[in-house]
């Protein structure tokens, strides 16, 4: 048996193009968590208000949102962290695009009162609020503490999700997480 | 395959099946990579005894309807030098990342969490191994 069969995962439209049924569901409907089953769902869409897989959407996309604003802010302070954090940033707004979160500067169009927009995302425990650590390794661990504390929520939510597909999705993105946390443990010693 | 003691137990270990056919390409792909590298390599060595330890666990898991390792691999590139053993090892951690996100799509529960920790152990050693971080691991 050759070793490299299958060696070719999917392109990363295929990504996007399989990651894209639940998000799809998300702007389609316009729903909010609290107003679900509210708003008038078009056809094949009219389960998505009640399909626990929203739920874990919103939720996911809120962690990521959260992990781009914090990034973002480091690497507005913080120019001389920038070589390590921005690939990693990259990685998240990728992430934010398939989750259809508010992930870039670029991205409008989502529903308003989302989680990803409203408030406080659920991995900001205030840190975002006050001043960034001063020293280069405390800031950095403290990121890939923030890193491993949105992998973990993510795997969470891939024990929630229904569908085996955004359940797929949910566990790269908490892999990728989990590679930046190692990243930047790396970078602080 | 004979059929196990339930069809819903089947349904969430078949899937197992093409998890523990990577984890058995990657022992043996990482025992060239040791032969390579040296016994003294410790990356080497973890990685090694971190895909067998998968592999007893799968095995563990199926029981007698697991797939045996094939008698013989081969290798996609000559690995003859340090370089092409790593660029090996890149390789065998980002197939058992496929073989563990496919494994997460087509199950649920304790199973499918198992294979979402073992997706994010392989990219991790990928890291190790030189690669980068990527978006989507195990997907692209």
């Amino acid at each position: 048996m050759p070793l490299q069969p299958r060696l070719r995962g999917l392109s990363r439209r295929e990504v996007v193009t399989a990651a894209a049924a639940v998000p799809a569901l998300w702007l389609a409907g316009g729903c909010t968590l609290s107003g679900a089953g509210s708003n008038p769902l078009p056809g094949a869409h009219e389960q998505a208000a009640d399909d626990p897989d929203v739920v874990v959407l919103a939720l996911a996309a809120a962690e990521v949102t959260g992990l781009v604003e914090r990034l973002e802010r480091v690497v507005r302070e913080r120019p001389g962290l920038e070589p390590v954090v921005r690939p990693l940033l990259r990685n998240h707004e990728e992430h934010a695009e398939v989750l259809g979160a508010a992930g870039g500067p670029q991205q409008g169009g989502t529903p308003s009162g989302t989680p990803a927009q409203s408030g406080a995302p659920a991995t900001d425990d205030g840190a975002s609020a006050g001043p960034l650590p001063r020293g280069r390794a405390r800031l950095l661990t403290e990121l890939a503490a923030a890193e491993q504390q949105a992998a973990d929520a993510h795997l969470r939510h891939v024990g929630r999700a229904l569908s085996g597909q955004f359940a797929r999705l949910l566990a790269s993105i908490s892999a990728a997480e989990t590679q930046h946390a190692t990243v930047l443990r790396e970078a602080a010693r | 395959m004979s059929s196990g003691p339930s069809p819903s137990a089947d349904a969430q270990l078949l899937p197992l099946q093409s998890a523990l056919a990577a984890e058995h390409a990657a022992v043996y792909g990482y025992e060239v990579v040791g032969g390579v590298l040296g016994a003294s390599d410790q990356l080497a060595t973890t990685s090694y005894e971190a895909h067998r330890g998968r592999r007893d666990q799968l095995l563990a898991r199926l029981g007698a309807d697991a797939v045996a390792a094939e008698a013989a691999y081969s290798l996609p590139f000559q690995v003859g030098n340090e370089k092409q053993a790593r660029r090996l090892a890149r390789l065998l951690e980002q197939r058992c990342a496929a073989a563990y996100a496919d494994v997460v799509s087509r199950t649920s529960g304790e199973v499918r969490l198992l294979a979402a920790r073992a997706l994010s152990e392989c990219a991790v050693r990928g890291l190790s191994w030189g690669a980068e971080p990527e978006p989507f691991p195990g997907l692209t």
